[in-house]
């Protein structure tokens, strides 16, 4: 071995220009420099021991780290030695590396020079764009606004309607590019700071939908969301530029999928992996992953390479037309990077294209006990007839501690209502989905509401946008909507807001708001039966009002009569009583002469709920009407309509 | 009632009267097509009467029934009452809108007792509507009636508080009811059905419950839930060996207690057990593994051989037929014994065409054409031995003359357009029968018109089974009983189904409604892709079209048109509605259509009445 060393040191001792060996492992220790790398470093300072010693730091780190590669070296490499850049040549030999220095100093400075001017003229070129961009958007809402406008009048000749359309279309594209210029060059400039914040996967998947979601359906396609493990609902992460993630993979999506294509988002909150492991002192103990799939056109081979950097669009895409920046995945892997994640693209021309996200984020604890004790073994009757998602929520609510029965369809529904004649079990609600093959919901909705009665809880899991669906359903017997996909948050909260503690609880609220508004006010309460005024004057009083009650209608007008003005708030005025009736009594409390006889409102308390009885009690002068018997809820919203107080 | 009652229930009965033909065959066919037409004039008015008498009486009343008097709520119960009583069904599906209504009635003023009467009776509408669709192997009522009957029932929960007997037997009858609406076809219902008999036997036999309410028939509950039970032996045929032992011990329970019963009820009467009864009893031990296949099948050949081969009396028509039947149904279950036995049911089938070809006068016999249902139902067919094919042909489809005329005018059309177009385009019928060039089609040209003719007799087979709803129905239809209409393509394929004589024709029975470009008609799920004679269903699907509005075999119904409109019908359907092919050629045959019609339809009543007097066409 020795004997090769020798040879080789013989070999570039001969050689003009410096050359040192260095071992090709473990501390790359200098074993040999020939006599022009000996004249180097004596010229440059006599007492280095190495060539290498006369680098700065970070020039000989580079130039080891690359001494220890085995594979093939790209980048030129360049160390500063005194004044000089010399470009050194690396030569892998058996145990030892060949370093070949060369003088590439005027070569170096030349580029250096270009390169930085090339980099200031490109940060005057972002800084134009965003100037631009910026001052651009400004008249551009204008004409987008003033367009959308004019588009409502009504009566718009078909010719202008059609041009308006067409500058609608076009400026909301231009809108588009320009925020992606705007945040390119937002990026590039260092001005997009994270900012993290507590972030509800469900609240920020509800978001992305809002865009996405007509989108898709404009376009023909399926927008199918799946939902892997969510270990926290609730997390620490820049839930803004997560949804503009998002948006733009989605937006991307549905831009090369040809209608009647499939574009899925699939969302999970899982623990690090080893292949993405937590490094020390970092928070960030949970990745949350993010993968838009598409049926799409897919990408050439070739351009998977450029996909991420900015203006690059490959030619396909441009011969077909589709509009667009290239600066949509530039911005996108922009953002992951950021936030310390990682993006990665898998694509087959013609058969689609799939991106996948990961980005640590922090898990934080819900706080949902409350919700959970409620609902302990309660009896949920579930309705789906899709195996794999009605497995999921019947697992889901048997997680959250509940009981479930799942059916598949009417008849099972109906077996399942029928086995509580039997049995001493009785469901706490029925949870459904929206549409189950062959069962036409609106009818059978509500023969379940028939059956189960008015407070039986009925709530709807549907992923299309309830506002939609709200006016048929809840008259179906819908009481509530959850929405798809499902969120144990959501489906808990949900559940809970018909449990007797959550109805307590809101009780407990709204009394509390209708005091708030009430104390201190003074109500006559006009009612003949002692029972019912005393059943009255304690609902009355639970609003904390000061209640005065009179027998009649006759002993009610002499005690407003002799009150000083504006004494009593209100009046409630029961219809059928001896001696006077309430509405005798009205008209003369309204005949009076005094400020408030006008003024002061008079509701009728009666049985009789006929629209006769409605209408004669306001042609006497009364206000409203409620019914008997009294509802605490229906008193305490009478009051504050006429009272005040906060609701 | 109130008068618009009374006069709806009277024209429903006229109705029925003039809708059924008189059992004796005429003896002059232009009469009878005179009288035909009367008949239909007649009730085409009733109809219309008794449609306004609903829209005028009936509708607004309904539509705030909350707002109804005491009075107005007791004559429609009483109303209610006379449209279904029992197995009187004289309108079933008016009477469950109406009991609808009574249930939101009695909610709406929290009338606790009425609402379970009510409860009751919309079930039990809900069951007979059930009925209707269940040779259509739908349950579109099911759920609904399982829905009704289930909240009667669950008032046992509150029995002390309900003091009427007369209430307190709705929820136990209801609760009863609650197992109808399971089959006996899988393991699954038929546990669900078991397990209400038994929680209803237990409640029944429970002497605490009987002496609450002594007065109630708790006997005669026993003994109906028992005869239900019993007939379980249909599970056991299909799960065999694999039948829950819980399940088959309750099944022979029952079956034990109403032989006892029978045994007792001959001996007080003094008279012989009956067939029927030995028969049933003999199945069920024989389900229950006490006696073989073999014997039970040995004792359905001895009582049929003692059989009187001219009696048709009720009796009679059993022996001569439920038995073939019954003894058909076990040899389908059974590979060895079907063709152990083939030379005795062969003999059956050839004695049930004597039969039914040499009754005398009385063709139109109801119990006949159920029990030749059954037989039709439970069909054995071997190569070379009579065919359900033949059976349907000859002896079922005649059995109801109106629609018989129907499918002879269908079939004779077609084939005379069948003819047009071999003659003109063979092309239109590539693919037909394997056929994929117009060299083989000729060779074939004999079995296609068969195929045609006989697609053409026998596409509508499944209006046997809506036939009788259709001529109850004496009012406008609601949409629902349209949609039970069309049940009978469901009813059709499966009858055709099942045998391979019939199997070529059962898409011609689903499909002949759906539209030729897939956008209308029915069913929805129809799909003409790789139906291997779609031509020839393309082709009935015009004709039958053309027919039905040239003769309606339903008086109720008025829509009969003339030829010349008929056809521009057709033409206007071309593409969309029809295969523009055979609308286009059908279209260019009206001189030769106009001259078939002259007297077609006497052709074709003469051919119905001649089957039935036993002379094959």
């Amino acid at each position: 071995m020795e004997e090769n060393w020798k040879q080789t040191e013989e070999t570039w001792d001969a050689v003009d220009l410096p050359v040192v060996l260095l071992r090709a492992e473990g501390d790359c220790q200098e074993t040999y420099e020939n006599p022009a790398a000996a004249a180097l470093r004596n010229r440059v300072d006599e007492k280095a021991d190495s060539v290498l010693e006369l680098m700065p730091e970070e020039d000989r780190e580079e130039l080891l780290r690359q001494v220890q590669e085995t594979g093939s070296r790209q980048a030129p490499l360049f160390c500063h030695i005194g004044k000089e850049v010399y470009s050194v040549t690396l030569m892998n030999q058996k145990e030892c590396c060949v370093c070949i220095l060369q003088d590439a100093s005027q070569y170096y400075y030349k580029n250096k020079n270009a390169m930085e001017e090339a980099q200031l003229a490109n940060r005057a070129k972002t800084n134009f764009l965003f100037a631009m961009s910026h001052d651009i958007r400004t008249p551009m809402n204008a004409i987008v606004g003033m367009t959308s406008i004019a588009l409502k009048q009504e009566e718009i000749q078909p010719r202008v309607k059609d041009c308006l359309e067409k500058i609608q279309t076009a400026s909301e594209h231009m809108m588009s590019l320009l925020n992606d210029v705007l945040d390119m060059s937002r990026i590039e400039s260092g001005k997009i700071l994270l900012q993290p914040e507590k972030v509800n996967l469900a609240d920020l998947l509800h978001e992305i939908l809002i865009v996405a979601k007509p989108q898709a359906s404009s376009k023909g396609l399926q927008l199918q969301v799946l939902l892997g493990e969510v270990l926290q609902e609730d997390i620490l992460a820049d839930g803004v530029r997560i949804g503009q993630i998002c948006n733009n993979l989605l937006s991307n999506a549905v831009k090369f999928t040809p209608e009647g294509g499939k574009v899925e988002l699939y969302l999970s909150v899982s623990h690090r992996t080893e292949s993405f492991p937590l490094e020390n002192g970092e928070d960030r103990d949970l990745i949350l992953t993010i993968r838009v799939r598409d049926t799409g056109i897919g990408i050439a081979k070739e351009f998977v390479p450029h996909i991420f950097q900015p203006f690059e669009r490959e030619k396909s895409v441009t011969v077909s037309k589709i509009q667009g920046t290239g600066l949509g995945m530039a911005i996108t892997r922009n953002l992951v990077n950021m936030m310390n994640g990682r993006i990665a693209v898998d694509s087959e021309e013609g058969k689609g294209t799939c991106f996948e996200v990961e980005i640590p984020v922090k898990g934080l604890e819900g706080n949902q006990e409350t919700c959970r004790q409620s609902l302990q073994d309660k009896w949920i009757l579930f309705l789906d007839d899709e195996e794999r998602q009605g497995s999921a929520v019947t697992e889901m609510l048997r997680s959250l501690g509940l009981q479930v029965e799942w059916v598949k369809n009417a008849e099972e529904t109906v077996d399942a209502i029928n086995q509580t004649i039997f049995a001493e079990r009785e469901f706490f609600a029925f949870l459904t989905v929206e549409t189950v093959k062959g069962m036409e919901m609106v009818e059978f909705l509500p023969q379940v509401r028939s059956r189960m009665g008015e407070n039986f809880p009925i709530l709807m899991l549907s992923a299309e946008d309830w506002t939609q669906l709200e006016y048929l359903l809840s008259r179906a017997g819908v009481n509530a909507y959850i929405p798809l996909p499902l969120f144990k948050s959501r489906l808990l909260t949900g559940l809970y807001a018909f449990t007797e503690e959550s109805r307590q609880e809101s009780l407990r609220r709204k009394s509390m708001e209708t005091k708030k508004g009430l104390i201190d006010k003074k109500v006559l309460l006009v009612e003949d039966n002692e029972l019912n005024r005393e059943i009255a004057q304690e609902i009355l009083e639970m609003a904390e009002v000061s209640v005065e009650a009179a027998e009649n209608g006759a002993e009610a007008v002499e005690k407003f009569r002799s009150s000083p003005s504006y004494y009593y708030d209100m009046i409630f005025m029961d219809i059928q009583m001896p001696v006077m009736d309430g509405l005798q009594a009205t008209r003369a409390i309204r005949a009076l002469d005094r400020g408030d006889a006008g003024s002061v409102p008079i509701v009728a308390m009666t049985a009789n709920a006929f629209l006769e009885d409605v209408k004669n009690s306001l042609e006497a002068g009364m206000n409203g009407h409620l019914s008997k018997p009294l509802d605490m809820d229906q008193v305490h919203e009478c009051m504050k309509k006429f009272l005040g107080g906060e609701g | 009632m109130r008068p618009y009652q009374k006069q709806y229930v009277e024209n429903l009965k006229q109705i029925a009267e003039l809708s059924a033909i008189s059992p004796e065959l005429p003896g002059d066919i232009h009469d009878f097509i005179k009288k035909r037409q009367e008949n239909m004039t007649r009730s085409q008015e009733l109809v219309k009467e008794n449609t306004e008498l609903l829209r005028r009486e009936l509708m607004p009343l309904l539509d705030d029934i909350v707002s109804a008097s005491q009075e107005e709520i007791a004559d429609l119960e009483d109303f209610a009452g006379h449209l279904l009583s029992g197995v009187n069904q004289l309108d079933v599906f008016l009477d469950y809108i109406i009991r609808n209504a009574l249930v939101t009635y009695a909610r709406k003023w929290g009338l606790r007792d009425m609402l379970i009467r009510e409860l009751y009776h919309t079930g039990l509408a809900l069951f007979y509507l059930q009925d209707r669709l269940v040779a259509a192997h739908l349950s579109t009522y099911r759920w609904k009636m399982n829905m009704m009957f289930g909240e009667a029932a669950s008032y046992i929960k509150k029995y002390d508080e309900i003091e009427n007997v007369e209430i307190r037997g709705y929820i136990h009858r209801s609760m009863a009811n609650l197992g109808l609406s399971y089959g006996w076809g899988s393991e699954e219902e038929v546990g669900k059905k078991m397990d209400v008999f038994r929680r209803c036997l237990d409640i029944m036999t429970d002497p605490v419950y009987r002496a609450k309410t002594p007065s109630l028939p708790w006997d005669r509950y026993v003994y109906n839930i028992h005869q239900i039970r019993s007939s379980g032996t249909s599970y056991l045929k299909i799960a065999g060996s694999e039948a829950d032992p819980r399940i088959q011990r309750e099944i022979m329970e029952s079956s034990q207690f109403l032989w006892e019963h029978q045994l007792d009820t001959s001996r007080e009467k003094g008279v012989e057990i009956t067939s029927r009864w030995v028969l049933k009893n003999e199945v069920t031990q024989y389900h229950c593994g006490i006696r073989t296949l073999s014997h039970l099948l040995t004792q359905i050949e001895k009582y049929y051989m003692g059989r009187n081969p001219s009696d048709y009396t009720e009796a009679g028509i059993e022996n001569n037929l439920y038995l073939p039947s019954l003894y058909g149904e076990y040899l389908l279950t059974d590979e060895e014994m079907k063709y152990k036995k083939k030379r005795i049911i062969g003999y059956m089938y050839r004695s049930i065409v004597k039969y039914v070809r040499s009754m005398p006068g009385n063709q139109l016999d109801a119990k006949m054409l159920r029990n030749l249902v059954l037989v039709m139902d439970r069909f054995v067919e071997y190569p070379g031995s009579i065919t359900l094919k033949d059976f349907l042909l000859e002896l079922v489809v005649c059995r109801n003359p109106d629609a018989y005329v129907n499918l002879y005018l269908t079939a004779e059309i077609s084939l005379m357009l069948a003819r047009k177009a071999l003659e003109k385009d063979p092309r239109v019928f590539l693919g037909t029968m394997g056929c994929g060039t117009v060299e083989e089609l000729r060779e074939k040209k004999e079995d296609l018109l068969r195929l045609v003719y006989e697609s053409g007799m026998l596409y509508d087979v499944g209006y046997l089974n809506v036939s009788t709803m259709v001529s109850q129905t004496g009012r406008s239809w609601f949409g629902e009983e349209r949609k039970m209409y069309e049940s009978h393509v469901n009813s059709g394929q499966y009858i055709l189904s099942k045998c391979d004589s019939t199997r070529p024709y059962m898409d011609v029975a689903y499909g002949h409604h759906r539209y030729y470009d897939g956008k209308g008609g029915y069913p929805e799920d129809y799909v003409r892709e790789n139906k291997p004679n779609q031509p020839v269903i393309d082709l009935i699907s015009v004709v039958s079209f053309l027919v039905r509005n040239i003769h309606e075999k339903q008086i109720t119904i008025h829509r009969v048109l003339s030829l010349e409109k008929i056809l521009e019908k057709i033409e206007e359907g071309s593409g969309s509605r029809f295969s523009p092919e055979f609308a286009g050629l059908l279209c260019g045959m009206e001189s030769e259509l106009r001259e078939y019609l002259q007297d077609g339809v006497e052709k074709a009543y003469q051919a119905s009445f001649r089957l039935l007097q036993g002379k094959l066409t």
